[in-house]
């Protein structure tokens, strides 16, 4: 596909220091226009900082970030938002006093529409959304009551309302069991074939990163140690050395390794 | 425009228009003389109460940011009314239009007020919760002392004027219900805007809702500006009534009863602040009348019952309870 050769998002030499603590260390890579990028390593290897580097929770001590040929580095969160990338939150965030409708329609009132959208049109938004991802039954009841698949999925919604053209995921498949996985999965994948947004995720869960990932990019205490296709990340050496230390993961790797 | 005649025609303005309704007619049948001085001034304080709970609740129920420092605008709006009233006192006594010279002085204490609060609110508005408060207090402080250092009047920080009006109580049953209409319209207009949505967001998660795209920054200054805007409204036409202004009105009971009141109508909600004046207002009345020694003891009960068993205050109870009639309660 044509379009997939257009980068949409451009991360170069990105450093991000906390105190002493070398969280990303020289970071760079590109994301085109419609491919999914899945985010991998082990705990602490600085994924989530990445994300809070890109969406401008973070500023970072070198490097820049470029998103459609737009120097974004420094730029406050809310008006990164507006310009079109919406994330997801590890541990949800939703607004739990609000109703799980009101929760979406912030998310279409102040995403990219910012300011050209009535509260009809970002009402009608959100309930399109809320049926997209299954929430639609639970529109009037308070966020705070839906159980964690279910506020995972809000999180996902008051995302997609903003309308971005890049969407963060922040391990949206933790804490999930197998069958809320599954489901969650398909998901993910009709917003990739329906709204065509490009997508970076942040995953645990191997089987559905190498499953649904175009491309994967490893980090490793902070350094960008592979990228590439699923299979070519796979047998690099050095990824299965840094999954190596966390037996775990190394486990779940070689099992991704022998279904794929 | 169209935005707002939306706004105002929606089914949860219904309770606000009947209350404007209500002390409307109130104040026409006082003004006729159907009704006593003493009944009017129940509902001229009743009128305050609610007026300084709405002001409190822009930024502290609808934003989540609690200030103990909130009397300090009711106190600046007071203080330049009575300055200005005692100032051209000889040309109101010779005939001069004391309300023009009552609305400068309001004017110029709401103005000072929205300018400190957007200036102070910079700075303090970066703290998050028990730091904010105490800020707040901190702020209040400041600005009592200041004011008590004025010599002006009758020293000690205390001015008196004198209006004479042939109808003056009836009037200013008048000035009270504009106040009263103005507060309650700017208050549901922000709850129920855009504008308002985005301080639930705020006051729900701050983080979640700046990467959504909400100006954290600006919202919460300007929820500070408008809050500080109505309470210095109160202050002015409390002054007009008092004919003085003395350094009481500074002090941190004032901003207590307005948190108070929030917090017993329940956080979050436009209806929450009007309900919890009423009620706060009842209590404070029986309380005063039968057992004077124990209006305060009783009344902090009541906060510590509600504060335990009823977190969401009796707004929230009527939400949870009817969700049939949360259309009307918002």
């Amino acid at each position: 596909m044509a379009e997939r050769d257009i980068v949409i998002l451009r991360v170069e030499k990105v450093t991000k220091r906390f105190g002493g603590l070398l969280a990303l260390s020289d970071v760079t890579f590109e994301v085109n226009q419609g491919e999914i990028l899945g985010l991998i390593g082990p705990n602490g290897a600085g994924k989530t900082t990445l994300f809070n580097v890109i969406t401008g929770v973070y500023k970072p001590e070198e490097g820049r970030v470029i998103f459609k040929n737009k120097d974004i580095t420094g730029l406050r969160p809310h008006k990164i938002a507006r310009m079109g990338i919406a994330r997801t939150h590890q541990i949800v965030k939703p607004f739990g006093d609000l109703t799980v409708l009101e929760n979406t329609m912030i998310g279409a009132l102040y995403g990219r529409r910012h300011g050209h959208i009535t509260e009809e049109e970002a009402r009608d938004i959100a309930l399109e959304i809320l049926e997209f991802v299954g929430l639609k039954e639970k529109a009037d009841l308070p966020a705070r009551i839906l159980n964690i698949q279910e506020k995972k999925r809000l999180e996902l919604a008051r995302a997609l309302a903003e309308e971005p053209e890049l969407l963060l995921l922040d391990e949206v498949l933790a804490g999930l069991n197998p069958s809320e996985v599954a489901k969650m999965l398909d998901l993910l994948r009709k917003i990739r074939s329906e709204k065509n947004i490009t997508m970076i995720m942040i995953e645990h869960v191997m089987h559905a990163v190498m499953n649904l990932a175009d491309r994967i990019v490893v980090l490793h205490f902070g350094r960008k140690i592979a990228e590439g296709t699923p299979e070519e990340v796979a047998s690099n050496p050095e990824v299965i050395t840094a999954y190596l230390g966390d037996p775990e993961m190394a486990l779940k790797f070689v099992k991704a390794l022998k279904k794929g | 425009m169209t935005e707002i005649t939306k706004y105002l025609t929606k089914p949860s303005s219904y309770i606000m228009w009947i209350l404007i309704v209500i002390f409307g007619i109130i104040g026409v049948q006082y003004y006729a003389g159907y009704i006593s001085a003493s009944t009017a001034a129940i509902f001229m304080d009743l009128m305050k109460f609610i007026g300084i709970a709405l002001s409190l609740a822009v930024i502290m129920s609808y934003t989540g940011y609690v200030s103990f420092g909130h009397v300090v605008f009711f106190g600046i709006g007071g203080f330049f009314t009575a300055y200005e009233l005692s100032k051209y006192s000889q040309q109101i006594l010779q005939g001069a239009n004391p309300y023009t010279i009552f609305l400068t002085g309001m004017l110029i204490g709401v103005g000072l007020s929205v300018l400190l609060a957007a200036t102070v609110g910079a700075a303090v508005l970066r703290l998050r919760g028990a730091f904010f408060a105490i800020a707040t207090i901190g702020l209040d402080y400041v600005i009592l002392y200041l004011e008590m250092t004025y010599r002006g009047g009758a020293g000690g920080g205390e001015i008196y004027f004198n209006v004479t009006r042939p109808k003056f109580l009836e009037e200013t049953y008048f000035v009270f219900f504009i106040a009263f209409v103005i507060t309650l319209i700017v208050a549901y207009i922000v709850k129920v805007s855009k504008f308002g949505y985005g301080l639930a967001a705020i006051r729900e998660d701050e983080d979640a809702a700046e990467v959504i795209g909400v100006d954290t920054v600006r919202y919460k200054i300007y929820a500070f500006m408008i809050a500080a805007g109505l309470a210095a409204i109160w202050g002015s036409v409390y002054s007009w009534r008092q004919f003085n202004f003395t350094p009481e009105n500074f002090s941190l009971g004032i901003s207590v009863d307005m948190i108070v009141m929030n917090v017993i109508g329940g956080l979050g909600t436009f209806i929450g602040p009007i309900i919890g004046a009423f009620i706060y207002y009842i209590i404070y009345r029986l309380t005063n009348t039968y057992l004077p020694q124990l209006a305060y003891i009783i009344l902090g009960i009541i906060v510590v019952a509600v504060v335990s068993f009823l977190p969401e205050g009796v707004a929230g109870l009527i939400r949870s309870k009817f969700p049939n009639l949360r259309k009307y309660v918002e």
